[in-house]
């Protein structure tokens, strides 16, 4: 285990040396720390879109999910985000960019000017992406402990320490750099690994019949009731367009063009990797460990057996790799929700810059340290988890953001309405509270909708000239 | 005044066709038939994982391909011989 060892320190250490190295830079300017100045081109932020999202639930746990529960519910749940990436590019990156802010809580509370909204909406980002933080710990945690020998726990405070230092330090500037190399990878190792795996038994569908013919549950949809996948697709789809981490990243480019076909150009690769995962290395692996405890060990164990260590070392950066860079924008994210939604607003004017850095790196270490504390004790089926964390975020904010971006009759009510009703009926639904026999996202949604369609209608109607305003993003 | 901003004809068109097909995807018949020993729901699902990036780069490129086509025979109404602004 060597050499894995070594190859894993290597890359460690290259992410904290991008982020201290450009930490002097990005410390000293709100812009740099929170949107890179704006200036990311358009591979470079196509690469670290797909980084961003690929995470640890997209090797790790999209194998584990569809090794549990089959390979149609798998393509339901990232299919959704698939199909979440064009409505992103179509309804939200372009008005959103020219909008010219740092978070999509800028957004709804401008539109939006309340009190509800600028407090609810950071602290469901919060809650929901220390969620999604944890499950990508786990990963981390049970990669490291079973390829590299290190024990969980102290995989885990590793992993963290590291990804806690260059992200504080190196803001959106380290994430982009580090997500660019971390994409990389990931696509090498997957998309490799399934072209070898491929080449040795014959095709695609070669692969799904052997597999299927000893693991006929693999290929059926019997796993739960068809409200659940349609939930894990709808999940996914309105997730997309306003998820914080995503929505960032078209802070950061260069324009509206560019944020929109970085968009495009994410989606096409982060299909392939899916793809490649579910219809290639999980039929192998169900027919090679029939009965493992921990589906999420998938991956780990195909490697440990069709691969030599060079390889299952480089393995371990992937998935190591896809763990860092999602959490990393994740704690950006968390980080922006606490020093610059939720405190920004109070502190500016009144603290020095140098106080506010304090802020940011602090909510950073806060955040992470919070995350690792819950990791200790993971749930099962990470990307189960941490979907049922990103529900709220995709029910109480995209029916606002789509109709204050899109309907000339959202109006404060609607808003407010919407985001507090969406997140409300999501939270009753979810947690078995009220039990309507839909998926909680269909039910939370529904109601967000309604909100916003009650209040547009019967609410004053918006003012000419934040109308004004809003048809000037669309320019 | 309508009640909705306008969205270029492509793009509405384009939602409108990935709407349409995971619709149809998630129609209840393509749960049990099966091909190569997967639910045809499975394989529509990954069919539409394909379509959706190819069929919204396709609508971004022949966008701004017109725009920049509009734009230069703009420019060249301007800069040309006997153009410029009235």
């Amino acid at each position: 285990m060597l050499l894995e060892r070594i190859l894993v320190g290597v890359y460690l250490a290259a992410c904290i040396g991008i982020g201290v190295g450009v930490s002097k830079r990005v410390l000293s300017s709100r812009d740099e720390y929170w949107v890179a100045g704006r200036r990311i081109g358009t591979v470079v932020n196509s690469m670290a879109i797909m980084a961003a999202l690929a995470s640890g639930g997209s090797i790790i746990g999209v194998m584990g999910l569809a090794y549990a529960q089959g390979i149609p519910a798998t393509l339901a749940l990232f299919g959704g985000a698939v199909v979440g990436f064009p409505l992103a590019s179509i309804l939200v990156a372009k008005p959103l960019r020219n909008f010219g802010k740092f978070t999509i809580t800028d957004f709804l509370s401008f539109r939006y000017p309340h009190a509800v909204v600028r407090y609810l909406v950071p602290l469901l980002i919060v809650v929901a992406f220390t969620i999604y933080i944890v499950a990508q710990l786990k990963a981390a945690g049970i990669t490291a402990e079973a390829l590299l020998g290190i024990p969980y726990n102290q995989a885990l405070a590793l992993a963290t320490v590291v990804f806690i230092t260059y992200v504080s330090f190196g803001g959106m500037v380290a994430i982009t750099w580090t997500d660019v190399v971390q994409g990389v990878l990931m696509v090498f190792v997957v998309l490799g690994t399934a072209a070898v795996l491929v080449w040795r038994v014959g095709s695609p569908a070669e692969i799904m019949s052997q597999a299927t013919a000893v693991a006929p549950e693999l290929g059926q949809v019997s796993h739960m009731p068809v409200s659940g996948y349609l939930g894990y697709f709808i999940i996914w789809a309105t997730a997309i367009p306003v998820i914080p981490h995503i929505v960032m990243r078209v802070f950061t480019a260069r324009d509206a063009e560019s944020a929109r076909l970085s968009l495009n150009l994410a989606m096409l690769v982060y299909s392939a990797i899916i793809l490649a995962a579910v219809l290639a290395i999980v039929p192998v692996g169900r027919i090679d460990f029939p009965g493992l405890q921990d589906a999420d060990e998938l991956f780990l164990r195909v490697m440990e057996v069709q691969f030599p260590p060079v390889i299952r070392g480089i393995a371990v950066a992937a998935v190591l790799a896809a763990v860092m860079s999602t959490t990393d924008a994740l704690l950006l994210a968390c980080s922006s929700a606490i020093a610059h939604d939720l405190l920004g607003g109070f502190l500016q004017g009144r603290a020095s810059e140098r106080t506010m850095s304090a802020v940011r790196v602090g909510s950073t270490w806060v955040v992470g340290i919070v995350a690792l504390l819950w990791a200790f004790a993971p749930p099962e089926l990470i990307s189960e988890f941490y979907t049922a964390g990103v529900g709220i975020l995709s029910a109480s904010l995209f029916v606002p953001t789509i109709a204050g971006l899109w309907w000339k009759k959202a109006n404060l009510a609607g808003g407010v309405g919407a985001v507090v009703s969406g997140a409300a009926v999501y939270v009753l639904v979810q947690t078995g509270i009220v039990d309507v026999g839909l998926a909680p996202v269909v039910v939370a949604l529904s109601a967000s909708a309604a909100a916003m369609v009650l209040g547009g209608l019967l609410g004053p109607p918006e003012s000419p000239e934040m109308l004004e305003r809003i048809g000037a993003l669309h320019e | 005044m309508k009640s909705f901003f306008p969205m270029r004809r492509g793009e509405g068109a384009t939602l409108v066709f990935l709407v349409a097909f995971a619709a149809f995807a998630f129609v209840p018949a393509w749960r049990t038939v099966e091909l190569w020993g997967m639910a045809v729901f499975g394989w529509l699902i990954a069919a539409l994982m394909i379509v959706s990036p190819a069929l919204a780069l396709a609508t971004f490129l022949a966008e701004r391909g017109g725009r920049r086509a509009r734009e230069d025979s703009a420019g060249d109404v301007g800069t040309g011989p006997g153009g410029g602004a009235p």
